[in-house]
């Protein structure tokens, strides 16, 4: 790789975590790729030596997602409004996955486990500088798993109902082969509708087709 | 010498008298259903407060000690990389490895916590008050909660929405005539938000558009941020449309503790 890509780019470490903060900055520092790195331990400070040094050049801000009572969303933009060029790497140790579903919504250009070893930063660093999104094996995987489970938002009984209306039986059908009433069979059915915006039957089944469900 | 007239005041004055006592023991009945009531929903409420803080307490727990024990793993290396001694190289790396063991163990304990017990969860909760308030003999129940949704909640919004639904059983039991089946739905719209229905096969009563019960019904709607409608038609439902989160960070409300 070109290590001169990155002779005026600097690193900037935020966590209000000190002992975390500190090292993970040593370990950044270690792989030599930026001309300084920053260690900062609240959004304030940070915005702070934003405002004072303004600056073009590219920054890396190596964050966690929550600080204290904030968390990155919130002060994203902020940030982004101070320094244009800022790549923002989340360091997280993150699992449950609609947070990761959360995270995702503000495309960050890496997201990177807090045990991440070296070479997992330096390819994750790399993979940024090119432009590209890095995501940590664990965070793929998490998502690989649960794009299967969040992609169908039906429950079991949601997913039987789907079955009698994919062999063509009405509401009134479903209602006497359940013994419930179709009063219940409807409201089911809008349910259904509302999770997947759909407005009618047909829209409704063939989202639980794409969904392969029925 | 007990004439009739005596017979008929005694016979007037014991039918009193029955009256009254059958009134008093059927209040009493009806106190006690009350207080039994307001038991179990003391007690699924404290549930899911205690769901919130086992769940914090092990956020705290992993956030604050899975991010000093990698902290530690990152100094090791630094440390190993420092060395040209193969032993010593050997022994930091044995001494990573232990801590990284203790890292993932702290890591599944504080998951364990904050995922909490099956029991605990809105679905469980929302069935045993069903349960206590529409008995199984007297009612086929279609209890559909989305756990993801479940999962989004805070616990103020999941006390909210079971003290919803106490006020919408009850008015159920009372007054939805003709009433065998009741179902109860949490889910999530993508465009709407998340969606709250309580509702019954029953004949439409109007006494729910005035009542105590709808008033505070409304109220904790309000608490919600939601809205309240109430549709009649082959039967009542009750629909509280709310919105996700009240912080409107983009984080879940639980999230207000750090999580990541």
């Amino acid at each position: 790789m070109d290590n001169r890509l990155f002779t005026n780019i600097s690193a900037i470490v935020l966590d209000d975590h000190k002992l975390f903060a500190d090292s993970f900055a040593k370990l950044v520092e270690f792989t030599s790729l930026f001309r300084t790195v920053n260690v900062f331990y609240h959004e304030q400070d940070l915005m702070q030596y934003l405002i004072r040094f303004r600056t073009t050049d590219t920054l890396y801000l190596f964050v966690d997602y929550y600080m204290g009572d904030r968390s990155l969303p919130a002060f994203l933009n902020d940030l982004k409004r101070l320094s244009r060029n800022i790549k923002v790497i989340v360091v997280s140790c993150i699992s449950n996955s609609f947070l990761i579903h959360d995270l995702m919504k503000f495309s960050p250009d890496g997201v990177i486990g807090k045990t991440a070893k070296a070479d997992a930063l330096i390819d994750c660093i790399h993979e940024v500088a090119n432009g590209g999104q890095y995501l940590s094996d664990e965070i793929r995987e998490i998502m690989a798993r649960d794009n299967g489970e969040r992609a169908v938002p039906f429950t079991s009984r949601e997913i039987e109902l789907l079955r009698y209306f994919a062999r063509g039986l009405s509401i009134n059908d479903t209602a006497e082969e359940l013994k419930l009433s179709r009063h219940t069979i409807a409201a089911h059915r809008r349910k259904m509708m509302a999770k997947t915006n759909t407005s009618s039957i047909t829209g409704l089944l063939s989202a639980a087709q794409k969904l392969s469900v029925i | 010498m007990i004439t009739f007239p005596d017979l008929l005041v005694l016979a007037v004055m014991a039918g009193v008298y029955l009256l009254l006592r059958w009134e008093r023991k059927r209040y009493t009945s009806r106190i006690r259903v009350l207080e039994e009531l307001a038991d179990v929903q003391i007690r699924e409420a404290r549930m899911q407060l205690t769901r919130e803080i086992e769940g914090r307490v092990g956020q705290d727990l992993h956030d604050d000690l899975s991010a000093s024990l990698a902290g530690i793993v990152h100094q090791l290396e630094l440390l190993s990389a420092q060395t040209e001694d193969d032993s010593i190289k050997r022994h930091i790396s044995s001494l990573s490895m232990q801590t990284g063991d203790v890292y993932r163990s702290v890591r599944n304990k504080s998951h364990l916590l904050y995922s909490g017990a099956a029991e605990n969860s809105l679905e469980q909760s929302i069935k045993r008050i069903t349960d206590f308030v529409l008995p199984d003999t007297l009612y086929r129940k279609e209890i559909d909660i989305d756990r993801e949704t479940d999962e989004r909640l805070d616990a103020s919004q999941r006390i909210e929405i079971l003290k919803i639904l106490q006020e919408a059983a009850v008015n159920i039991r009372k007054h939805a005539r003709e009433a065998t089946e009741v179902f109860v739905f949490l889910y999530r719209s993508r465009d709407r938000g998340i969606i709250f229905q309580v509702g019954d096969n029953g004949r439409a009563v109007r006494e729910f558009s005035g009542g105590i019960g709808l008033k505070s019904v409304r109220r904790r709607a309000d608490a919600l941020k939601g809205e309240l409608s109430i549709h009649t038609g082959e039967g009542t439902v009750l629909t509280i449309i709310f919105p996700e989160n009240a912080g409107g960070s983009g984080v879940p409300v639980s999230q207000s503790v750090k999580q990541l």
